[in-house]
């Protein structure tokens, strides 16, 4: 898009402010935002430093706290973006919607694309006016992709990306049924190797629903701790990621699966102990003693 | 163009003797007709056109000049360049497109891939087009080497007659594509086809917004000698895979 497209946004109703940004992807997750300083500044409230502050030469870059633990930096460091030397002038808090940035003039010069903007942002005088601004806009400008920050925000979830969604489903979906086997068939495999107990306890008298009541508490057992250490150790690939690759993966802890998952290891233990132990307190109890 | 019933019209004008009213007269009758007769020709006949140059199509080189129309601010954006494209097999074309100037940048596409070279950063980025690799090829290089079949298959062709564009007589056909994804990005197409060189001598591709895209070729050679290294960008540019 054209730097001109801002006075003709700054000339629109209910508009009082104007800014945009050029995006340059860097590869895999990361991309290069040129942003002019003040008016980003003006626009979103401004940056908390955590270390250094903004541009100071030209070639400066501004970093956020995630970028810089994952590539290592600090103020005055060097970085190698889009085979151009770069140094950190800045540590700054995340949640800006960038992880680099850099002057947009220098950006758009590294790139030949003068005057040109990937993004544009506007600030209207009052949020609720915010829709029938981009109504107007989508109006005026068919073909642009205009969007209130809500929405802009709902497209970076991974609910928006149709192909991204299908996969994670499918792999939910494949974690379920493995998770649901495995558990299974440990279980099956534990109770089975027990028969030869099993026709023992039965020899000294004990009735079939207290050898099914013995195994149904210690499969609930086992399968509780089992989902207890799984939901601990998701705490552990958090700190793994945060610590090893915080600017590229992020992983939520989301609650509403807990229950789910104690459900799937639970039924599948239980599924996977009944059934086999069923089959021994049915046998004959020479033949459960005499099986190897 | 001596021959294309346009200029044929002029010359009969040119070298008969009337009466100045008379003359007019017979000079509008006769061009009328001319025009008439490329619109009546033009649609079956360029596209046969086209399909017979397509055959002996093996590159071209020509100087390009691009114009992007922004409709709302009424702003327009000029680049200049070259273009080079060169075609392997019927199925396989590479391009560079080299701008120059204070926006000097580079663009090509080769087999899967579509690179941007930054000379500033003496960088070259590269993308895996995969199956969008015919549909930049398609929209990129429109009516370079382009069988007319192919051109009817991807777009509602209209002809809008004989015109001079670039003091080369050609032949302007509006294209509407027929692939309604696209139709979202691109409402149409407007393309001279030159009538001695059989390729574009302008594009010009309007996008829903009412903005659009002008490109204008001059100086075109067919089928050039290509050296192997024709399509390359600079060997010491630091190559980035980005998909």
């Amino acid at each position: 898009m054209s730097e001109g497209l801002l006075a003709f946004f700054m000339k629109q109703p209910h508009i009082t402010f104007a800014t945009g940004t050029m995006i340059q992807p860097l590869g895999g997750f990361d991309s290069l935002s040129g942003i002019d300083l003040d008016q980003f500044n003006q626009l979103s409230g401004g940056f908390r430093f955590i270390k250094g502050g903004g541009f100071k030469n030209d070639d400066d870059v501004i970093v956020d706290e995630y970028y810089a633990k994952e590539k290592n930096l600090d103020v005055g460091s060097t970085v190698l973006l889009m085979n151009h030397t770069w140094r950190v002038s800045g540590i700054f808090e995340s949640g800006k919607l960038a992880r680099v940035c850099a002057r947009l003039d220098v950006l758009q010069s590294l790139t030949s694309s003068p005057r040109k903007l990937s993004q544009i942002y506007l600030k209207v005088d009052d949020p609720p006016h915010a829709q029938s601004v981009v109504n107007d806009l989508r109006d005026k400008m068919p073909g642009y992709f205009i969007y209130t920050m809500d929405e802009f925000a709902s497209l970076l979830t991974i609910s928006s990306v149709s192909l991204l969604r299908n996969f994670i489903g499918v792999v939910i979906g494949i974690a379920v049924i493995v998770g649901f086997l495995v558990v299974s068939m440990a279980m099956y495999t534990a109770v089975l190797e027990r028969t030869r107990e099993i026709g023992i306890l039965k020899a000294l008298g004990a009735s079939s629903g207290y050898i099914l009541n013995l195994l149904f508490r210690e499969t609930l057992l086992i399968a509780m701790i089992g989902t207890f250490a799984g939901i601990l150790m998701t705490y552990g690939t958090q700190w793994l990621m945060m610590h090893a690759v915080p600017a590229t993966l992020t992983q939520e802890t989301v609650y509403e699966w807990w229950p789910i998952a104690g459900a799937i290891s639970v039924s599948g233990a239980l599924l996977g102990a009944i059934f086999p132990g069923w089959k021994a307190v049915k046998q004959d109890v020479i033949q459960a003693l005499a099986y190897e | 163009m001596n021959d294309s019933p346009c200029s044929k019209g002029a010359d009969v004008a040119k070298n008969t003797r009337f009466s100045p009213r008379s003359l007019a007269i017979c000079a509008l009758a006769i061009c009328s007709f001319a025009a008439a007769t490329c619109r009546a020709q033009s649609t079956a006949e360029i596209l046969s056109r086209l399909d017979r140059a397509a055959q002996s199509f093996q590159g071209a080189t020509a100087a390009i000049q691009v114009t992007t129309h922004t409709k709302i601010i009424d702003e327009d954006e000029v680049q200049v360049g070259t273009v080079t494209v060169k075609r392997y097999s019927p199925d396989e074309i590479e391009f560079l497109i080299n701008f120059t100037g204070r926006d000097a940048q580079g663009l090509a596409l080769r087999g899967q891939t579509f690179q941007i070279y930054y000379p500033k950063a003496n960088l070259v980025r590269e993308y895996a087009v995969g199956k969008y690799r015919d549909l930049a090829q398609k929209l990129i290089l429109l009516g370079f080497g382009m069988p007319g079949h192919e051109l009817a298959e991807n777009y509602d062709v209209i002809n809008l007659g004989g015109e001079r564009v670039q003091s080369q007589d050609s032949v302007h056909l509006q294209l509407t594509p027929k692939v309604s994804d696209v139709l979202k990005q691109l409402s149409r197409v407007d393309l001279w086809i030159s009538l001695k060189t059989n390729c574009p001598i302008q594009q010009k591709f309007y996008m829903p917004s009412g903005d659009y895209r002008l490109a204008t070729y001059s100086d075109i050679k067919i089928n050039p000698h290509l050296s192997a290294t024709a399509l390359d960008f600079p060997k010491s540019a630091k190559r980035d895979r980005m998909n």
